[in-house]
This record gives C-alpha cells, sequence and structure tokens, in this order.
C-alpha cells in the first residue's frame, strides 16, 4: 500500500527547500520556513515507490 | 496507336501543371479491343523482374526494383515503415528523477532509443504476460551529477553533467528492482545470455544525449523493452525513412538546335560545373543538345519539366517516369541491415498473401 514519505526521526515531515534544497522537518503548527536560508517554499519529498511510466 | 498504348502503359509524363497517365490499369481484359492481353502472369513477372543493388553500407541502401507494379514497391515501403518487428523501450520504472526532465517526458525520449537487439531472437509481449527472458530487455540507469573529489580531498571536476544512452545497461538476469507487495517486475526463468548467445544487448548509438543534469541532481531507473511494430508507435520502426522513386527518363522529342540549344544549356545544364547531364554539339545553328544522362540528376530534372512549361518547348523535351522501374531506398537506424529490413518485409507481403489464399 502507499505510505506516505515519512520522516527520519518520526518527528514530523520531511520537505526540502525551494531555495536552496535542504531537508527541513516539520510538525503540526509550525512556520513554513527552511531553517538553513529562511525560503519560504518548501517542497513535499518524491515518493520512495517506483513510478511506472509507459514510453510513448 | 500501339506506340501510344505502350507509353502510356510504362511511362508517367511529368509535364509543367500535371503528371499525365498516371493511371495503372490492373484488369487484363482491358485492351482487348486492340489484341492485346496485359493480363499479370506470374510467369512473365518472373521473367521481366529484376532487383538491381546500387549502392550499401550498413546504414543505408540504395536498389532498383525492375519489372513490378507501383503497387509492390508501396507495398514494401509500408511494410518497412509499419509493420516490421524491431525491439524498443516500452515501460519505464522511475526510482528516483531529479532533473529538470519530467518523468513521462524523460519516458518518451527513452522509448525511441534504437535497441540493438535481434527481433527474431524475441518473443511479442501478451498484454498479461509477465516479463521473461524471451519477451522483454532490462536496461538499467542510475546517474548523479556531483563533483568528483580528488585524491587529496578536495573538490575536483562536475561529473556526469550531461547523461547519454551509454549509461543504460543490460540486466540479462532481469529486474533489479526490489520485490514490492510481493510481486516481482520480471519473472526471469534463466539468464537471458543463454537466449541471446554471445552479443551483448544495449543501445545501438552511445552518444544519444538524454538528460542534462545540474549538480546534486540524480536519475535511476530501469527500462523494459519488447518487441513491436511501427504501426503501433513510430518508436518500432526499423527504419529512420525509407522511399522509392519512379526512374526519370529525359527525352529529346525534336532536334533542340540554334538558339534553343544554348537556352538550353542556360536553364537545364549550366547551372553549375561540374553538371554533366547534357552536352552540346556543333556551332553557331547547327548546335545541338544532346542527352549523356538519359536520367538527368537531383538537379536538373525538375528544371526540363519546369522548361516544358513554356510556350514552344512541350513538343521539343519531355520528362517521363517508368512505371514500373523504382529506385528505392531504405535508411535504417542501426538495429538491422537495410538488407535484412527488406528481406524481412517480403516474408510478411508473403505471409499477407498466403493468408488472403487460405482463406478464399
Amino acid at each position: 500500500m502507499y505510505q506516505e514519505p515519512k520522516s527520519s526521526g518520526g518527528g514530523g515531515v520531511a520537505y526540502n527547500c525551494g531555495d536552496c534544497g535542504s531537508e527541513v522537518l516539520l510538525r503540526p503548527g509550525d512556520v513554513i520556513i527552511c531553517r538553513e536560508c529562511g525560503y519560504r517554499i518548501l517542497y513535499k519529498k518524491r515518493t520512495k515507490q517506483v513510478v511506472q511510466f509507459e514510453a510513448r | 496507336m500501339l506506340e501510344r498504348l505502350e507509353e502510356q502503359r510504362h511511362y508517367v509524363r511529368a509535364g509543367a501543371e500535371h503528371n499525365a497517365n498516371v493511371n495503372e490499369v490492373a484488369y487484363g481484359g482491358a485492351y482487348a479491343s486492340v489484341g492485346k492481353d496485359f493480363a499479370f502472369s506470374a510467369e512473365r513477372f518472373r521473367e521481366t523482374f529484376a532487383l538491381t543493388l546500387t549502392t550499401s553500407d550498413e546504414e543505408r541502401c540504395v536498389f532498383e526494383l525492375e519489372g513490378c507494379s507501383p503497387a509492390f514497391a508501396n507495398a514494401f515501403r509500408r511494410i518497412i515503415l509499419s509493420e516490421v518487428p524491431t525491439m524498443a523501450i516500452e515501460k519505464v520504472f522511475v526510482v528516483n528523477n531529479t532533473s529538470v526532465v519530467a518523468d513521462e517526458v524523460f519516458a518518451h525520449r527513452l522509448g525511441l532509443v534504437p535497441i540493438k537487439a535481434d527481433p527474431a531472437m524475441f518473443e511479442y509481449r501478451g498484454e498479461g504476460d509477465a516479463a521473461n527472458e524471451t519477451n522483454t530487455i532490462v536496461l538499467k540507469m542510475h546517474v548523479r551529477c556531483h563533483k568528483e573529489r580528488n585524491p587529496d580531498g578536495t573538490l575536483g571536476e562536475v561529473v556526469n553533467r550531461s547523461v547519454y544512452s551509454n549509461a543504460l545497461t543490460w540486466c540479462p538476469e532481469g529486474s533489479q528492482l526490489p520485490e514490492e507487495n510481493g510481486a516481482k517486475y520480471s519473472d526471469f526463468k534463466r539468464s537471458q545470455k543463454e537466449v541471446v548467445g554471445d552479443q551483448e544487448l544495449g543501445c545501438v548509438h552511445d552518444d544519444i544525449l538524454l538528460v542534462k543534469l545540474a549538480p546534486g541532481q540524480e536519475v535511476e531507473l530501469e527500462c523494459h523493452c519488447v518487441k513491436g511494430i511501427g504501426q503501433e508507435h513510430a518508436k518500432w520502426s526499423p527504419v529512420g525513412t525509407c522511399w522509392y522513386k519512379m526512374v526519370p527518363e529525359i527525352t529529346i522529342l525534336e532536334p533542340i538546335t540554334g538558339a534553343d540549344a544554348d537556352e538550353f544549356m542556360k536553364k537545364c545544364a549550366n547551372f553549375s560545373e561540374t553538371h554533366k547531364c547534357y552536352a552540346c554539339e556543333g556551332k553557331g545553328d547547327k548546335k545541338t543538345v544532346k542527352v549523356v544522362e538519359s536520367r538527368g540528376c537531383d538537379f536538373c530534372v525538375e528544371r526540363v519539366r519546369e522548361l516544358t512549361g513554356e510556350p514552344g518547348w512541350a513538343d521539343k523535351i519531355a520528362v517521363r517516369k517508368r512505371k514500373d522501374h523504382f529506385i528505392f531506398t531504405i535508411e535504417t537506424i542501426g538495429q538491422m541491415a537495410p538488407g535484412t529490413i527488406f528481406k524481412e518485409a517480403v516474408k510478411i507481403l508473403a505471409s499477407k498473401a498466403q493468408n488472403v489464399l487460405s482463406t478464399l
């Protein structure tokens, strides 16, 4: 079954910063901001599942 | 009368505005009233049919088909383009792709890469069939663009900026992706090396640019190639293209002399130093044009055809094209030799004919 990409610690979900690319752990209620560079756009991580495409 | 008939039967007349006599009369009794029988006979076909190789190398061959109907030439062309099978990437399993090229765009790009494998050694893979060693070729790719670390610990050159088709490596043991929910991505009973013998499978060309990466970007995926035909998708077509043309014949109907000869040479022959299809003999009013190369060349046939549209020229010179003599060109994309492709096409046409016979 499909599972949400859980972060490594269990505390929150990992996102990638849209500017510097570093990993940001967010828990419910956290401010959406990169701890390294202060950028406010974070991206969800890609699923660890294998995704199938048709080569057409 | 009979001369006209012969011309009508054998030649298309390429005029300035239109082509004349383009039809082919298939009905054998069409000329019974003038005592002629042009019905198709296998015996006559065997006698008159000729295939002559003009030039040939690994990727391209030019040959002439003589003594056959345009329907034959066209049937071969269509079969080569869309019915001769090859192998091509059909499924792409993306594990990771952080490049700027979207997964589905990249998958489509991979599909068009020519795969080096003899399709005769493989079977078609049906809808519900599992991937096994006789119907699927597995290629994997795992590339990461990063700065190389020098022996002294400093960072060096950026590697894998561009990913080429040589990054796709063959997995003869089948899929190397981990099982998911107990389902395997391939079901190889034995190594594919036992199926294909000594040859190494992979891409025909090593230098096809697949994607460009920035430092830190990574692509990891697996491709499954299956057998298919160009009719379903152009990626399975064994050729870049394949075409034929009717053999042109430039005929002088009445002598071109004097000022006409000058005009003709100016318009149709002297446009280039190396052009030698026509010669001019004699001097002054006795000057006469002679056709040296009756087929003309790619540069002059069209010039002559246009000239026939000028007042007075239509009775002097004509461009005609043989209806039963073709110059056939096959340009492959490297998996199969052009000769092999043509032989396959002949076999396919024969099996279609057999099919018709058995259902009659």
